[in-house]
């Protein structure tokens, strides 16, 4: 089994060895100072001057509080339960904060959604609380104003339209909010011209539409995956891009990890056209033309012997293809009744979902306690685009006055008509996080707006738990209010009546609300605090669903959006999402766990696709790596943007996929320039869709792309190095585990048939307290890249930018390695974490000149940073290629405030140090504090979490005392799937790997075990 | 007159030479100098405060100002509001308290120079010594005796690892004066000669210091664990805290 990383890999035109670093990682860094030999001089005489008369450390100033706080201690940190709105999903979180400053974004482990896991945009977004192009000040016109002024304008803004008798418009991004809702309610009553209008980036209502006609519900229905045996998705990306990843993520994954003691696992079909995370995750991908996604729905319809069809009239558009995967896919759902689910993309049309919720019905998933209940429905996820069009309507008649933007930006994500309709408005006014391209080109008044963890607000979760989203930190800056306590001070001005003298600001408003309806449930006073501890409210009266299926109305939904021939597909980025926080650092350098590409989007597409576009002059690997980067001018009915090609391997032809989130203009100096505004191929009111596209190479042009796919590569580059292993389901049923493992002589040269060790002329290292180790479960880690975005907070590692990722410099610790195995019409994905393996026999500790890198007496590889001179021959000698030197002054140089993101317990590494994984040690040692704290000599189970363990929401990640024979890590090292990546080179890695395990037939055990003779 | 030879030896001599003085004369300097690694360092505060009259003359628990450094990695600097506990009658009109007073009102804080500093990269812990009933006295000196504080020992990385492999020859033993343990008044003279020497306890001078009482204020959920010898809270002996590199820097 041949394992590739790249197209590049494959057309041999990288060898082993110099893929080990990549070109100009080692070049000496070049500085824009124009700084003479003679200047340079000078600089170093005066510094040396400066060394010589400062023998004292600069003088440091101790500034404590005016006032005492209760429970508030310098050096402790505190936990604050909030929750963050991921647009109109709930996630608890819990917010560390040190000294004031929150430092770190984690998961609510009581919270239903994401039981204590967190996804990258939830972890990041403290990055941006702290980004200094936020908007800081209120502007009228050019000039920087006070808040009171700006609101003033906005008030005589309404009221000149209440006088005239015109409307105002207020656009409110996607959220979950209960009390917002109810105060929109309010406002509406007390300024009755007002009206809000919910305009979210990507707008994207097909499932909702279905439900409405077909189940009589308005909102889009969450699955619970850990119900479902088999998994049927036509083009969802519920591991990836779609709503409520983490919960859906989590919910997959307890079914993939089969053990040889109890072998079940999901089987999960995919038919796609783009390569999405969920199709890297399938046990049977099937590409295919979306001109052909109807039809396969309608097949399956067929094929499953649903009683009224709703797709009777597309199953003759199927081809054979088409028609095989169906019947293949419907004998396995058919096994699975109850007990499977067939998830229908975003993408796909309205008729497509309806489809989908017809087999979903006949197969028996539907209802309570199964697959798909109907009381579960993401909240506010009604039809959003008949209100929008509405809307649009109305400001061209010119009956709108004012126009108001609450955290939204339709210059950058909407289409033209909506944009021409916005410039008849007279009054507009933008509310945002930045001065971004809406508040920027369009609105003579602009607000800041405070960041989620500076604001109070509330929401609720599927299942009808609610959250109170309390604020970890004050405004940053003075004249700082979220959009609703401007919508209160607004509204009173303009009624004075309103809202009553009790409620001056949001936070007044939402404790109103939720005191009212504690005290209902009797709960009073003290169910407030409790509220704030726990972070959530749990629904008292259960969610019943009011669902009845009328298969008749279905016939009235659209179907099949894509035509045959070549379509784009807009798609949301798998790090940004829908742009919100594009100017976020860590963001943008999140590698795409599938295409490993950072701080761009591209035009993604099969090789016979750029042959045909005659980027490529053929299909052969060689030509088709040289197609990557020629640019092409992308060209739908609703506009056309610059795209660099990127040959995705796996792809179904005729099909281009883009990434929406990049090409911001305006509001930041992070996303300038970074990628295009995709926005503008979209078409209104469904902006994940397919598009026919007309495409011009630009001959002769190349944008240069960061990705990260050769990046520390710990194969030999032939792919012939086993450095990940697979199995299949039959492997683990059948006992042919075993053949996974190698086996090593013994002393005496015979061949050892039990699991074993190689020989060693090293006497064994006794470890007599903790032994720190890690397992990592391959078959349930999805790529998702939580566990990324969730060391970067933890330990204070740098964004280096694009250019430095192209040498190779980015900083991560952790690193998702994704490798491919098969063709490159089809391949299979698998995802192999990589991080320091703590090494028993370590190769970076005997080469380190100045003992900078040591063993420590748990089984920690130490790195110590004040010793560290920067030989870097350490890196050269680690096989695994897990550790990074500090090129340049990443850190140090970074914008203030962006250093008080920095998690106060890790050193700031500076210019010219090695950095990598420890495992988290000031977790480690806080935990075996705790325990003497409490009287024990030993650290429990549990007790020490590392930083991606804690994100991870497959819970592939496992971490504890090896020691310690009952821990978790313990027993899942010892599984029969566990093996340690490059056993033969005798290091003794500290991180056991549990060998993938695909549902497929056949047999991959012989293949995995490298034979060594 | 000399040779060529002659000359260069006496040239390349003289360099060397140079050179090697230039190195004991550094080693020497920086190695001897005590001053170097900040001990004696006393900067200017903001207000007089004087550590003699708080902890040396009314024998005020350390931890009434520094409170919680049993619990935190850092050791607490006073907000304004605690000077004022007290000042709002005592000695309230003292022109040495105008800054305290001033600041009070006006809300703004103090700025403290400050003194004791261990680098960013190494991670000192007070609670882990407090709780290992290391007095604060064995790091910061005769605190009650410093009307103005200085820094008292070098908080080098060789003076810490003196102390973590031999601490019985280091470690004050837990004294009533820091008042961790009590604020009660015992035996001063004794403790103050063990404090400037740096011996370890005898036998007789533990006999001759009276049983201590564990206090009741601090953090009820956190009690600070008390082996005694002959009543005395005694630092640990053994175990005495790692030593590997990854303990401090991280």
């Amino acid at each position: 089994m041949k394992l590739w990383k790249s197209i590049d890999e494959l057309a041999e035109t990288r060898d082993g060895a110099s893929g080990e670093f990549v070109d100009g990682v080692t070049a000496a860094p070049v500085f824009d100072s124009s700084v003479s030999r003679r200047g340079f001089m000078a600089l170093v005489s005066a510094s040396m001057a400066l060394t010589a008369a400062a023998c004292r450390r600069p003088d440091q100033k101790l500034v404590p509080t005016v006032k005492s706080h209760q429970n508030f201690i310098p050096g402790l940190p505190q936990y604050y339960a909030s929750v963050y709105s991921h647009r109109n999903v709930a996630y608890g979180s819990l917010v560390k904060s040190r000294e004031g400053r929150p430092i770190k974004v984690k998961g609510n482990e009581l919270h239903p959604s994401n039981c204590g896991t967190a996804n990258a945009e939830m972890q990041a977004s403290l990055l941006s609380l702290y980004d200094p192009d936020r908007m800081r000040r209120a502007r009228v016109n050019s000039g920087a104003t006070s808040y009171e002024n700006a609101i003033s304008n906005l008030t005589k803004g309404v009221t000149d339209a209440q006088a005239a008798g015109k409307n105002v418009i207020v656009f409110v991004d996607e959220h979950c909010s209960p009390s917002y809702e109810a105060l929109m309610r309010d406002v509406t009553t007390n300024v009755p011209n007002v009206s809000f209008v919910t305009l979210p980036a990507i707008v994207c209502d097909h499932q909702a539409r279905a439900n409405k006609a077909v189940l009589g519900i308005d909102g889009e229905l969450v699955a619970d995956l850990g119900k479902a045996e088999v998994i049927v998705s036509v083009g969802s990306d519920f591991l990836g891009t779609d709503k409520l990843t983490l919960h859906h993520t989590g919910r997959f994954a307890a079914r993939r990890s089969p053990e040889p003691g109890s072998p079940a696992m999901s089987k999960v079909f995919v038919v796609e056209a783009a390569y999405s995370l969920t199709g890297a995750n399938a046990d049977v991908r099937i590409a295919l033309h979306p001109s052909q996604h109807d039809a396969f729905l309608a097949v399956l319809e067929q094929q499953v012997g649903a009683g009224s069809l709703i797709g009777s009239d597309l199953t003759g558009g199927a081809d054979a293809a088409t028609t095989k995967a169906a019947r293949e896919a419907a004998a396995a759902l058919m096994a699975a009744k109850g007990k499977s689910i067939v998830m229908v993309g975003d993408a796909c049309s309205p008729r497509a979902h309806a489809i989908g919720i017809n087999i979903n019905q006949t197969l028996g998933n539907i209802g309570a306690g199964l697959p798909l209940d109907p009381a579960c429905v993401l909240p506010y996820s009604g039809i959003k685009a008949d209100a929008i069009e509405a809307a649009v309507t109305s400001m061209e008649s010119g009956s709108v006055h004012v126009v108001v933007f609450d955290n939204t930006n339709p210059e950058y994500s909407a289409d033209r008509r909506f944009r021409a309709a916005l410039a008849k408005v007279p009054v507009r006014v933008a509310c945002n996080l930045y001065e971004d391209e809406t508040a920027k080109k369009l609105c003579a008044v602009s607000l800041p707006a405070t960041h989620w963890l500076e604001s109070w607000g509330d929401a609720v979760c599927y299942d009808g738990t609610l959250s109170v989203q309390q604020p970890a930190i004050a405004p940053l800056n003075e004249g700082m209010a979220s959009f609703q306590d401007t919508l209160i001070a607004v509204a009173k001005r303009v009624n004075p009546a309103a809202f009553g003298d009790a409620v001056t600001s949001y936070y007044d408003y939402v404790v109103a609300r939720w005191t009212a309806a504690l005290t209902a449930t009797g709960a009073g006073e003290m169910g407030w605090s409790k509220v704030l501890q726990d972070g959530i409210l749990k629904s008292t009266s259960p969610v019943v669903s009011t669902a009845s299926m009328s298969i008749g109305n279905a016939s009235s939904l659209a179907s099949g959006t894509a035509t045959k021939g070549r379509v784009i597909l807009t798609v949301p980025s798998l790090a940004l999402y829908d742009g919100k926080y594009s100017n976020n650092g860590w963001l943008q350098e999140l590698s795409d766990p599938v295409t490993k590409i950072t701080w761009d989007n591209v035009a993604l597409m099969s090789a016979k696709t750029a042959v045909a576009l005659g980027v490529a002059s053929s299909t052969d690997a060689k030509a088709v790596a040289k197609a990557n980067e020629s640019v092409i001018t992308v060209t739908t009915k609703h506009g056309a943007v610059d795209l660099p090609v990127w040959v995705q391997v796996g792809m179904a032809d005729d099909v281009i996929v883009t990434q929406l989130g990049y090409g911001k203009t305006e509001g930041g100096a992070v996303h300038a320039n970074v990628g295009a505004n995709t926005y503008a191929l979209t078409m209104a009111g469904h902006t994940t869709s397919y598009q026919p596209v007309e495409i011009a190479v630009k001959s002769g042009e190349r944008h240069r792309v960061a990705v990260t796919q050769n990046h520390h590569t710990l194969d030999d580059g032939r792919g012939e190095r086993q450095v990940v292993k697979q199995l299949t389901l039959n492997d683990v049923k059948g006992g042919k585990v075993e053949e996974l493992h190698e086996h090593f002589p013994r002393e005496d040269g015979s061949k050892n048939n039990a699991k074993s060790k190689p020989l060693s002329i090293i006497s064994k290292y006794e470890y007599k307290g903790h032994r720190w180790g890690m397992v990592i479960d391959m078959s349930s880690c999805t790529g998702c890249s939580s566990c990324i975005v969730a060391c970067q907070s933890e330990n204070n590692i740098p964004v280096v930018g694009k250019e430095q990722v192209m040498k190779g410099r980015e900083m991560a610790w952790i690193r998702l390695d994704r490798y491919y195995t098969g063709d490159m019409e089809n391949p299979n994905t698998v995802v192999e974490p990589m991080l320091c393996q703590h090494c028993e026999n370590a190769p970076c500790e005997n080469v380190c000149p100045v003992a900078a890198t040591t063993h420590s007496p748990e089984g920690l590889n130490e790195m110590t940073y004040n010793r560290c001179v920067g030989t870097r021959y350490c890196s050269n000698n680690c096989p695994y290629k897990v550790r990074r030197f500090n090129f340049l002054n990443y850190n140090n140089d970074q914008r203030t405030p962006l250093d008080l993101a920095f998690n106060p317990d890790v050193t700031v590494r500076m210019r010219g140090i090695m950095e990598k994984c420890t495992f988290c040690v000031q977790r480690l040692n806080e935990a075996k504090w705790h325990a003497k704290d409490n009287g024990r000599a030993r650290v429990l189970d549990g007790e020490a979490v590392t930083a991606c363990q804690e994100a991870c929401p497959a819970g592939a990640i496992i971490f504890g005392d090896m020691n310690d024979p009952s821990s978790r890590v313990s027993k899942a090292r010892a599984s029969e799937r566990g093996f340690t990546v490059l056993e033969e080179l005798n290091v003794r890695p500290s991180v056991t790997y549990l060998a993938k395990v695909r549902n497929i037939a056949g047999s991959m055990a012989g293949e995995a075990a490298g034979h060594h003779s | 007159m000399f040779s060529r030879r002659f000359d260069m030896g006496v040239k390349v001599g003289g360099a060397v030479a140079g050179t090697v003085a230039l190195c004991v004369f550094l080693i020497g300097y920086f190695g001897v100098r005590n001053d170097v690694a900040d001990v004696g360092y006393r900067p200017q505060q903001p207000v007089p405060f004087s550590h003699k009259v708080h902890s040396g003359y009314t024998q005020i628990s350390c931890q009434y100002c520094h409170a919680g450094v049993e619990v935190s990695g850092h050791s607490p600097v006073p907000s304004v509001q605690t000077c004022m506990n007290c000042h709002t009658v005592v000695r309230n009109e003292s022109p040495k308290l105008k800054l305290v007073r001033d600041n009070y009102e006006k809300g703004t804080p103090i700025e403290w120079a400050r003194i004791h500093k261990v680098p960013d990269y190494a991670h000192f812990n007070h609670s882990r010594h407090i709780r290992a009933q290391i007095d604060c006295k064995s790091c910061h000196g005769p605190i009650e005796e410093m009307g103005v504080v200085s820094q008292f020992k070098p908080l080098t990385m060789g003076w810490c690892l003196d102390c973590h492999r031999n601490p019985e020859a280091r470690i004050v033993g837990a004294r009533p004066i820091s008042g961790i343990f009590t604020g009660m008044k015992i035996d001063q003279k004794n403790m103050m000669d063990s404090t400037f020497l740096y011996k370890p306890l005898r036998a007789a001078q533990i006999a001759a210091v009276q049983p201590v009482v564990v206090p009741s204020y601090g953090f009820g959920q956190s009690p600070v664990p008390a082996q005694q010898v002959h009543g005395i809270p005694q630092p640990k002996q053994a175990g005495i805290g790692p030593e590997n590199c990854s303990s401090c820097h991280y």
